[in-house]
């Protein structure tokens, strides 16, 4: 129990750093397409490309921040009005379906793009960068996503058959 | 019907290649007598062609449009539409399109899991503002509007103005309000995107061409059978013969309208901006692979 | 075959939904199934996953976390209260005057951030205890609020419009802006005259005349709020920076503001709410991500096609069409939040409405204008939770007390959709629409 609640810390350590990194980048980028442009008369010409790809990241890795966090917009219609036994059981299922997206689509179908497009060393056009390291996030924000699902499900198995008196507190309610 | 096929493209209903390929769709069906349906997916619905590209090679897209500015992300061998001044007008730029080096050119993507069937030439781009640019000292410290590649910025800097990458949709208002000063395309886009009302003076210096190209998956071609195939190459031709007829007509029709709106179309001193560039061609000739493409180019020159 | 593709698709994508599976991925999940029945699944997979990110990849919709992150950066800086204070000036005086104040308060908020909530909880929760103390009952606050607060979507600079404008595709994003305002002065001006009928006949309580004096120090102490309002707007309208720029001004604007005037943010304090910003943003951009997936299965299947074809088969009487699609929207609002419900519905709706000769700006407001009453409705409401919670009222109390504020809404939108000049006639005045002929 200790080790999990250590591997999400770390997690969630280095995702902020990231994301607070990638929004001071991005204040700076667009100010100095603006500075550029109405300043120094001589309009930058990459900036753009690299906000937009900057916001790819921000927006994959935020996502995986909030699955960690169970701050994904949902309807708890269902859970909301039942016992705290019942919603765990419905946590364990939202896991699973995250846990299933994330590693089918985003792992799988990730790496399986990312070997596309590496076969047609497709570039971008302004930085000239290749394009593997802009879809590079979809493994590394699934991944992400699926270890703080793993987590999440492994609390709830934990608590449920070894510590019973733990269980109400639930899945994803180990954060502190 | 015995087969269907996608095939996608990213500009709106009106635009000639739109047009084109719904002409390219007719005759596929006609020459097959109904047995292929090509389901055209316009306006950018299955993306850009840099997206495009792998469905493609995955197989889940069999056509795409393209215009070689994309395919430049893929083989930079296309660069050879974005060297300025190097075809003179353009049926020089035809004659190359469809010559053995336009074709080894179009077939240089076969690697990447696609190839194009059809290619399509349109007229040079140009400069518009609201000043004549006769020659390239008018172009100073004026921000202009690119599809930002490392050529087409290397030019516009040579020429003495600053590459301004605004997106296409945008470039309307950023000339109205004066964010920049202008842009460069050809006179049916000028016309098209309406920017002659905010751009008033068309210089026509003519840098560089635009080609569109028709490719179809490897994937898909390899499963046809001989008689589809050759259905296939039919209808290319002819969408390449239709394109050919319709632009010359919308050609014509924006000069006409462009004298209509009083719009001035001024002429250049070619060679200064042929000059002004020089530096970018001798960078891009000491690349043997560069070089090359743009010998061939030159062989087709008329005299 | 495209009939059933759309309802396993859909199909999947409610049940998933409304078993708790965070909307994004039942998104997800039901594009991959129902995808898979056009094509091989591993195929699908890659596909989807491409989408996910080419369509993050797109210079407006940065736009969105720098409004996300200026409303968050005034809102620490009190901005709602003075907004309030200057409100006072032009509705103090009518009966009922806390409630209209309320309004147009919103109204101004809603010109600086893009988001209802936001609103609803910075406004109400300023106004409620007033008004309680005023003698209001609190569930007539609440319901004036919560119906109140979602102007800010249609008043510019609005979050959802952007997502509106990236989904439909070559529309300009300031020109949609400005669609915006006379709907969203109309909303707000519908709801006034609602509460002005309410508050005469029961006799609710005007607040005493201000001084001069009182006013101008109102007004002052809220330039600086204003002004960021003309920055933005004037920037965008006038061409002197797109959207996305503009969104950075107000970053910078709004942070140079509450750190060296104001003072009420402190350096220590930047990391927390660029995060909390960054957090907001994820959640609703990883759905654009998502609806971007579905929205090319459906187009590869030719869902829109079909349901535009079916609609047409009904009828092609185009009030009777949009009677149908209006219909189906306020069902759609009432079970679903707004995002998910723009990136859905703008591609199964906008290729009818296009055919039978809407202009997709005016499609685009009405379409917001509608899913805005859903922000108010239950079961699915973040408009109503929040105004319920900052007024300390249940959802029940103010089902009935919210109708004639329904009813104002309604009268709204029939106008809207009535009259297309009320969207278009503006950006049109200002030259931001280039009309082919
Ligand atoms: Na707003
Ligand atoms: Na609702």
């Amino acid at each position: 129990m200790r080790i999990l609640r250590w591997i999400e810390r770390v997690l969630d350590t280095l995702l902020q750093t990231a994301i607070l990194g990638l929004v001071t980048g991005l204040i700076v980028t667009v100010s100095w397409q603006v500075f550029s442009r109405y300043i120094l008369n001589k309009p930058s010409t990459s900036t753009d490309e690299l906000a937009r790809f900057m916001l790819v990241w921000l927006v994959l890795l935020g996502a995986a921040y909030c699955v960690g966090k169970k701050s994904h917009l949902a309807i708890d219609l269902l859970s909301m009005g039942s016992s705290i036994k019942i919603r765990q059981w419905f946590n364990l299922y939202v896991d699973l379906m995250i846990l299933g997206f994330t590693l089918f689509v985003m792992v799988y179908g990730g790496f399986r793009l990312l070997a596309s497009i590496a076969s047609s060393n497709g570039i971008s056009p302004a930085m000239q960068m290749p394009l593997e390291y802009l879809f590079m996030i979809l493994p590394v924000s699934g991944l992400l996503m699926a270890a703080y699902s793993t987590l999440s499900i492994m609390t709830f198995l934990i608590t449920r058959f070894e510590k019973p008196g733990l269980a109400s507190q639930g899945p994803g309610t180990l954060r502190d | 019907q015995d087969l269907k096929l996608g095939l996608a493209h990213n500009v709106g209903p009106d635009h000639v290649m739109a047009e084109t390929l719904n002409y390219f769709a007719d005759r596929v069906a006609e020459f097959s007598d109904g047995s292929i349906e090509v389901v055209v997916y316009g306006g950018g619905q299955m993306g850009e062609t840099r997206d495009v590209v792998p469905m493609m090679q995955q197989g889940a897209m069999d056509m795409n449009k393209s215009f070689h500015g994309e395919l430049e992300a893929f083989e930079p061998s296309f660069f050879v539409f974005n060297v300025p001044y190097l075809f003179q007008d353009i049926e020089h730029l035809r004659r190359f399109l469809y010559s053995d080096a336009g074709t080894e050119l179009s077939e240089s993507v076969n690697d990447k899991g696609f190839f194009n069937l059809a290619a399509y030439g349109a007229e040079a781009r140009s400069f518009y503002t609201n000043k004549p640019i006769r020659k390239p000292e008018d172009l100073d410290g004026a921000k202009i509007r690119v599809f930002a590649t490392p050529t087409t910025n290397r030019m516009v800097e040579l020429m003495g103005g600053a590459p301004a990458p605004i997106p296409w949709g945008e470039t309307y208002s950023a000339i109205q309000q004066g964010v920049i000063d202008g842009s460069e395309n050809n006179i049916t886009s000028y016309v098209a995107a309406r920017h002659y009302e905010v751009a008033k003076i068309y210089s026509k210096d003519e840098h560089t061409m635009v080609v569109d190209y028709l490719s179809i998956a490897t994937k898909t071609w390899d499963k046809l059978t001989d008689e589809q195939k050759s259905v296939l190459k039919r209808a290319a031709r002819a969408s390449e013969e239709h394109q050919q007829e319709v632009y010359t007509i919308q050609v014509a029709d924006a000069y006409k309208l462009l004298e209509e709106k009083g719009i001035e179309i001024v002429e250049v001193d070619k060679e200064a901006f042929r000059k002004s560039v020089q530096p970018l061609i001798d960078e891009l000739m000491q690349d043997p692979e560069k070089a090359k493409w743009i010998e061939r180019a030159r062989a087709l020159a008329a005299e | 075959m495209e009939v059933s593709v759309a309802g396993v698709l859909f199909g999947i994508f409610f049940l998933l939904a409304f078993t708790g599976v965070p909307i994004a991925f039942a998104l997800g999940i039901a594009s991959i199934v129902a995808g898979s029945m056009i094509l091989p699944y591993e195929i699908i997979l890659t596909i989807i996953s491409q989408r996910m990110v080419s369509g993050l990849d797109n210079f407006s919709l940065l736009a969105i976390p720098f409004f996300i992150l200026a409303g968050s950066l005034m809102n620490h800086g009190g901005i709602a209260l003075r907004l309030i204070n200057f409100a006072q000036l032009f509705v103090g005086r009518m009966p009922g005057s806390l409630g209209h104040v309320n309004v147009v308060a919103n109204m101004l908020f809603g010109s600086i951030s893009g988001s209802a909530t936001a609103a609803a909880a910075a406004v109400g929760g300023t106004m409620a205890p007033l008004q309680k103390e005023a003698g209001f009952p609190p569930e007539y606050s609440a319901s004036l609020n919560i119906t109140s607060c979602v102007t800010g979507l249609l008043i510019p600079p609005s979050n959802v419009m952007i997502i509106y404008a990236v989904t439909a595709g070559n529309i300009s994003i300031a020109a949609l802006f400005v669609a915006g305002y006379l709907p969203g002065i109309l909303m707000g001006l519908l709801l006034i005259a609602v509460g002005y009928i309410i508050s005469k006949r029961r006799g609710y309580q005007t607040s005493q005349e201000h001084s001069l004096r009182d006013a101008l120090k109102a007004f002052i102490a809220a330039i600086p709020s204003l002004s960021l309002i003309f920055l933005i707007l004037g920037g965008i309208v006038s061409g002197a920076f797109t959207a996305t720029e503009a969104s950075v001004v107000a970053v910078l604007y709004a942070l140079i503001l509450s750190m060296f005037f104001y003072r009420s943010i402190k350096i220590s304090q930047l990391p927390k709410i660029f995060m909390e910003s960054a957090v907001t943003t994820s959640a609703v951009l990883v759905l654009v991500a998502m609806s971007i997936s579905m929205s090319w299965v459906m187009a590869r299947a030719e869902i829109p096609q079909t349901i535009t074809d079916a609609l047409l088969t009904i009828s092609d009487n185009k009030i009777i069409i949009l009677l149908i699609i209006n219909i189906i929207l306020i069902v759609v609002g009432i079970f679903m939040d707004m995002t998910p419900a723009i990136l859905i519905f703008t591609s199964i709706f906008l290729p009818v409405a296009t055919k039978i000769g809407m202009d997709p700006m005016h499609f685009g407001i009405m379409m917001i204008f509608n899913l805005c009453i859903g922000l108010c409705t239950p079961p699915v409401g973040v408009a109503l939770f929040v105004g319920c919670s900052v007024a300390k009222v249940s959802v029940k109390q103010v089902l009935l007390p919210i109708m004639p504020f329904f009813l104002a809404l309604l009268i709204g939108l029939a106008l809207v959709v009535a009259f297309p000049q009320l969207s278009l006639w503006l950006p049109e005045l200002m030259g931001l629409i280039d009309r082919p002929n």
